[in-house]
């Protein structure tokens, strides 16, 4: 009888062992290894151009529980004083940090990353008169997502961007219009709003 | 009379196996649904009016949320403008979120897109007109209400803003209403 008892008390051991393990499995499941697609669209502001929109998308590939990248492509027009138009193209990534742990709904972070760009300004009613440049750019600021469900989200950015190339200028005066390409000796960049729409489509590896 | 009977009972089997298949869950993971449709837009800030063939194509990823691309085909003006557009057309590509309930579906969303416009050249302003390609982004919502398990109504508007900066600068900013019957299709079984 002590027997029986005895492999009663070792097999419910066994069983509560078991389920502790497997809840703390349950609870230490990572976000790692998700990998989400999206659409954007973006608001340029604060430069001496003025404002304009864009659109894109991008992908995510989620690294740690704390840590994502995103990689993207943009193409944004601004209107000069309805002038001049000055399209952007931007192809880059950056990577992204959750400073706090335990965010379901609303989960803010913190991103800063790199992109290649390349602008082209052209005059609106003269579209053979045309400059442009290649260079590359930094871009750093706060953003969160709005989790609708566990794999959609609606991901609100705004960072700002800082060119580190020449600069196309544009003087438009009243009998003249100029594009000229000078060195970028000062700050020169722009303000990007971002809102996309991202969905979880699998994970890439499982952790 | 033993005829009418038959015909009575084939009725009322035939008319209970599609209501028995129609309370299976139409709305789920992997519904893939279709339409073609005749559009009207209105321009904000102009005295346009355009309208255009509009089609999509949408695929549910789960119950709430489905990936939409959308295009729309410049067919005509209601409403002429010398400085107008001689076509506007548009590729959005984006996803909704989905309110279910029953047969009905109630969803918004947000499709960034394009817009390929070329202007008339009616007027003194625009001696030349050149296509160009804009930038847009779109919001959505509407409702889908899905009859058995291929067919559907719906409606839905479209806000757009864009600029089209092409010969003459011209605000692209638009409502669209599109309404009608599409087609859907579940191409993954009901768990």
């Amino acid at each position: 009888m002590k027997q029986v008892s005895k492999i009663y008390v070792i097999c419910f051991n066994l069983f509560f062992l078991c389920s502790v393990a497997q809840d703390s499995t349950k609870t230490k499941r990572s976000d790692a290894g998700w990998f989400s697609l999206g659409a954007r669209s973006t608001v340029s502001a604060f430069s001496d151009e003025g404002a304009g929109l864009g659109t894109g998308g991008q992908f995510r590939i989620q690294l740690a529980d704390q840590v994502n990248t995103e990689w993207f492509a943009d193409y944004i027009t601004i209107n000069i004083k309805d002038k001049v138009r000055s399209d952007y193209y931007h192809i880059g990534w950056s990577v992204m940090y959750y400073p706090f742990k335990n965010c379901k709904v609303v989960k803010p972070y913190i991103l800063a990353g790199h992109c290649f760009d390349y602008n082209r300004v052209t005059l609106i009613n003269s579209p053979t008169v045309s400059v442009d440049r290649w260079g590359s750019a930094v871009q750093a600021g706060l953003a969160t997502h709005f989790n609708l469900t566990e794999r959609f989200d609606i991901t609100l950015i705004s960072q700002y961007m800082i060119h580190l190339s020449t600069v196309l200028h544009t003087d438009i005066s009243s009998n003249s219009i100029s594009i000229i390409e000078e060195p970028n000796t000062t700050l020169h960049g722009h303000l990007l709003t971002t809102i996309s729409l991202n969905y979880k489509v699998g994970k890439l590896w499982k952790k | 009379m033993e005829k009418v009977k038959k015909i009575f009972f084939s009725l009322f089997f035939f008319g209970s196996v599609y209501v028995l298949n129609s309370q299976t869950e139409i709305v789920r993971q992997g519904l893939v649904k279709g339409m073609a449709t005749i559009s009207p837009g209105k321009m904000f800030g102009y005295n346009e009016s355009y309208f255009y063939l509009h089609g999509n194509l949408e695929g549910y990823l789960s119950k709430k949320v489905s990936v939409s691309g959308d295009g729309y085909m410049f067919l005509g003006e209601q409403s002429k403008s010398p400085e107008g557009f001689k076509y506007i057309n548009n590729l959005f590509f984006g996803l909704y979120y989905h309110v279910v309930k029953g047969n009905g579906d109630i969803f918004f969303g947000g499709q960034p897109g394009v817009c390929i416009a070329q202007l008339r050249t009616d007027s003194p302003k625009v001696p030349v007109a050149h296509t160009g390609t804009s930038p847009l982004f779109s919001a959505v919502a509407g409702c889908n209400y899905f009859v058995g398990k291929y067919f559907n109504f719906f409606v839905q508007a479209r806000y757009i803003a864009g600029s089209h900066n092409y010969d003459l600068h011209k605000d692209l900013s638009e409502i669209r209403i599109s309404a009608g019957l599409g087609f859907n299709i579940n191409t993954m079984k009901a768990k």
